[in-house]
């Protein structure tokens, strides 16, 4: 790998300075205060009675009379106000003590970190699948460049793998591998057997991520001019693709670190599923039972996971990179590859379908229920009905609208977000961190517990999380842009540092970002689609995808066709989503 | 008058190690200098120091009857406007995604000021020419151009702002022999038709003999020889000149 050397930065640029660093970890220490700050004062926050909440908990029949809830509040330390109890709850951590759960009143730590372990277990094996569909869907493009060639990526089964919310994946081999097959048992978690259906559940759609960025990346770096140099000087086949994953990877590994930690997300939807007493699965329920302790002890921990798989992830990237990052000497790709025929036809199809649903859905109503129950695909009524005898076709359409517009206004949204804030890398490091660590469903967890479950809170749940891997990117993006010799010579030809930012580094990096934002529209519609779909989102009769698809999933035996619409229109606007950022060329 | 003044420059980039021992260099206006040494001599360190780009551990760096330490681009505007770089394999230091014109135009819209685009456009269509750079490819992008293209548009963007002086840094190693003539060809031409003072820092002693009128010798971080090109030629006194000398591998003329 030899490149040109341009010895413009000064040695005290190399390393970070002692600024930079202080300034890096103010931002970190500031960002985990404000959210450890917010997640204590949840009870406060939320503006409920803390203690109708517990007397609810505790028994059902007893009326919350005045009385009783002041014995409870009086029981708890409740009435010390917020900024007491946030005290008293920060001390507690500082000795190891989460409280006391308000439901079952048991001590909250032992159970979540029992939880924590199941999940952590669960995880390492959905890592696992990922990485052997990672590399099933890396092999072509590697394969192309060990030949000198270049491929795109974009296959319409990658684009359909990320497009599987993880909930409804779940629910299909729950049916396929548990009721139909009984090959795999459907509940529990008691062994190696129990993990295979969740763990695909979970696996498979960040495995379908992660392997078509990769391919992406392991196809642009087969144009750079080292490969011509190492084929010709008769490389191994091993190591030239040993190199090329070396070279591919740094860019990404903050969001692979990013897509695991998604994993803890989707851990939430497919915990419940397969009824796996894991992290998510008992932080949701302490969401729903509004039992706080247990909900603030969880969030903490799923955000602790995320920091430290954030910070392992950036310690391995340097490591990856070493001295080519600091010594100005990254080689450039001389072409990236020009798309692939078969993408326009891919991409014209799902518009097609995604045009045509919203086009026949919008003429019909989707909020009268003159249909009959359940009824089954006809003529004149394409999808069928729903439970309550409503036009699926209608009210998907009706909810494209919702679901796609709201998902391309927040998509636009988080990328500038994310290329403002990824611009300043240093003052970004701790909110970048923190919201990396939150998957949506926990920001909307959160979000939900402050304002109460509505559409908004939904879109800005996902916004709070959403800017977060675009901005991850954005700083790898400019740490690699300037490390090239074109941008390392701008200041002897008097350009400020400003201007190139704006004019020679942010023109480089927005093609492969909006590359990427456009990637995550499906990834944003699912997690709009997933709060639905957990009631943190849209409240019926709103005839939003998460909506429609949770409320057909009870009758999924019964009457496939509640699912199958929703989860078609969502597969189709992934596979249009992958495939148009696939024919974006690089620039 | 000397464009450039290097008194006593002393730089070290660990403290055990200096580096550059009160190096004193002048090049006057108009002047062709070639700095001459073995890899490891401390040319490209001296080039840093006098381009600003690292400081010093004492001495001083005059330019223009002022002193120049490194700072913010914005500080060092005026300097960099009367000194320009030509790096080691120019060409590569192109934006391979940006237009030729746009390129050049660059150092003229912020080292001089200029704003109006059919003047910044005139002003980067004569350099261009200057150099030899047919106008065909003046709205072509870096990465269409050919090796010895791109090196004649990096020294076309050095020589934009009409600086007084030209450093370049070992602007041919790593060329083949038709670039080495392009670029040299670049140089002469831009030193003699519009007089910039020229310092070519190499190791090739027929570049050196090639493109200046006067040649500096470096070793061990100190100038140990500095004469006129024929008469250090002629008659090298230093025993590092003579060796650099013997190096040489001979052609017939």
């Amino acid at each position: 790998m030899t490149a040109t050397k341009v010895k413009i930065k000064s040695p005290s640029r190399y390393g970070r300075s002692r600024p930079a660093a202080l300034a890096a970890g103010l931002s970190r220490a500031g960002a985990v205060a404000v959210v450890v700050a917010v997640v204590g004062l949840l009870p406060w926050l939320s503006g409920r009675d803390p203690a109708l909440t517990v007397l609810r908990g505790r028994s059902a029949e007893q009326e919350a009379t005045p009385e009783a809830l002041a014995a409870v509040r009086e029981q708890l330390g409740l009435d010390a106000g917020p900024l007491t109890l946030l005290g008293r709850w920060l001390g507690g951590i500082l000795r190891g003590d989460l409280g006391a759960s308000w439901v079952s009143g048991r001590p909250v730590l032992p159970d979540l970190l029992r939880a924590t372990g199941v999940s952590l277990t669960l995880m390492g094996f959905a890592a696992l699948v990922a990485l052997v569909v990672t590399a099933a869907l890396t092999a072509p493009a590697l394969t192309a460049a060990v030949r000198g060639r270049q491929r795109r990526s974009g296959g319409a089964a990658a684009a359909a793998l990320t497009a599987l919310p993880e909930f409804l994946l779940a629910s299909v081999l729950l049916l396929a591998g548990a009721v139909a097959l009984r090959a795999f048992p459907p509940y529990g978690w008691d062994s190696a057997h129990h993990a295979v259906l969740p763990a695909l559940a979970l696996g498979l759609p960040a495995g379908g991520l992660i392997g078509m960025l990769l391919a992406d990346a392991v196809s642009r770096v087969a144009g750079e001019p080292w490969t011509v140099t190492w084929a010709t000087a008769g490389a191994g086949r091993a190591r030239t693709v040993a190199a090329l994953l070396r070279r591919a990877l740094p860019g990404l590994i903050p969001q692979i670190a990013l897509v695991l930690i998604g994993l803890t997300g989707g851990a939430v939807a497919v915990e419940r599923v397969f009824a796996v007493p894991g992290l998510g699965r008992v932080t949701l329920g302490a969401a729903q039972t509004q039992d706080l302790p247990v909900l603030q002890g969880g969030v903490l921990i799923l955000l602790a996971l995320g920091v430290i798989a954030g910070i392992a992830a950036e310690l391995l990237r340097r490591a990856v990179l070493g001295p080519a990052l600091r010594a100005a000497s990254l080689p450039v790709a001389a072409h990236t590859p020009a798309p692939h025929r078969g993408l326009w036809i891919t991409a014209g199809a799902a518009l097609a379908v995604l045009t045509a649903l919203i086009a026949a859905g919008l003429a019909g109503d989707p909020y009268t229920a003159d249909r009959g129950r359940l009824a089954a695909p006809s003529w004149d009524l394409p999808f069928g009905a729903d439970a309550s005898g409503r036009d699926l076709l209608a009210r998907l359409g009706h909810g494209a609208a919702l679901t796609i517009g709201a998902a391309v206004l927040l998509c636009a949204a988080c990328l500038l977000l994310g290329l403002l804030i990824g611009l300043l890398p240093r003052t970004a490091t701790g909110p970048l961190e923190v919201a990396n660590a939150a998957p949506p469903v926990l920001a909307g967890l959160l979000v939900a517990a402050v304002t109460g479950p509505a559409a908004g809170a939904a879109a800005v749940a996902v916004l709070l999380v959403g800017w977060a891997p675009l901005a991850a990117h954005t700083v790898t993006l400019v740490a690699e842009a300037r490390a090239r010799p074109h941008v390392a010579i701008l200041p002897v030809l008097g350009v400020g540092p400003a201007r190139a930012l704006w004019r020679h580094i942010v023109p480089t990096i927005l093609g492969p970002l909006t590359r990427h934002a456009v990637l995550r529209v499906p990834g944003i519609a699912l997690a709009l689609a997933a709060l639905g779909f957990l009631g943190l989102g849209p409240q019926p009769p709103t005839p939003d995808w998460g909506l429609v698809l949770s409320e057909g999933m009870p009758y999924v035996e019964r009457a496939p066709w509640t699912v199958l619409g929703p989860c078609l229109s969502l597969v189709a606007l992934s596979v249009l989503a992958v495939t148009a950022s696939a024919l974006r060329r690089a620039r | 008058m000397s464009v450039i003044d290097c008194v006593r420059v002393r730089h070290s980039y660990t403290p055990a190690t200096p580096v550059l021992h009160d190096v004193d260099l002048a090049i006057g206006d108009g002047e062709r200098v070639a700095l001459l040494g073995r890899s490891g001599s401390g040319k490209s360190t001296l080039v840093r120091a006098m381009l600003a780009l690292e400081p010093l551990a004492s001495g001083a760096i005059h330019c223009d009857g002022r002193v120049v330490t490194p700072g913010p681009v914005r500080r060092l505007r005026w300097f960099r406007r009367l000194v320009q770089y030509v790096p080691q394999d120019p060409g590569a230091t192109l934006d391979p995604q940006a237009r030729v014109l746009d390129i050049v135009a660059e150092p003229l819209r912020r080292l001089c000021g200029v704003t109006d685009r059919a003047r910044l456009t005139a002003a980067a269509a004569t350099v261009l020419e200057a150099v030899g750079l047919p106008a065909a490819l003046h709205t072509v992008r870096a990465r269409d151009l050919s090796g010895g293209q791109a090196q004649r548009v990096a020294i076309a963007r050095a020589l934009a702002p009409e600086p007084r002086l030209l450093i370049a840094d070992e602007p041919i190693s790593g060329l083949d022999a038709p670039l080495r003539a392009h670029v040299i060809d670049a140089l002469r031409h831009a030193s003699a038709s519009r007089g910039t003072a020229l310092l070519l820092v190499t190791h090739d002693v027929s570049a050196a003999a090639a493109l200046s009128d006067r040649i500096a010798v470096m070793h061990d971080g100190r100038i140990v020889e500095d004469r006129r090109t024929g008469d250090l030629l002629a008659a090298p006194d230093h025993p590092e000149t003579r060796a650099l000398l013997a190096a040489v591998p001979r052609f017939p003329a």
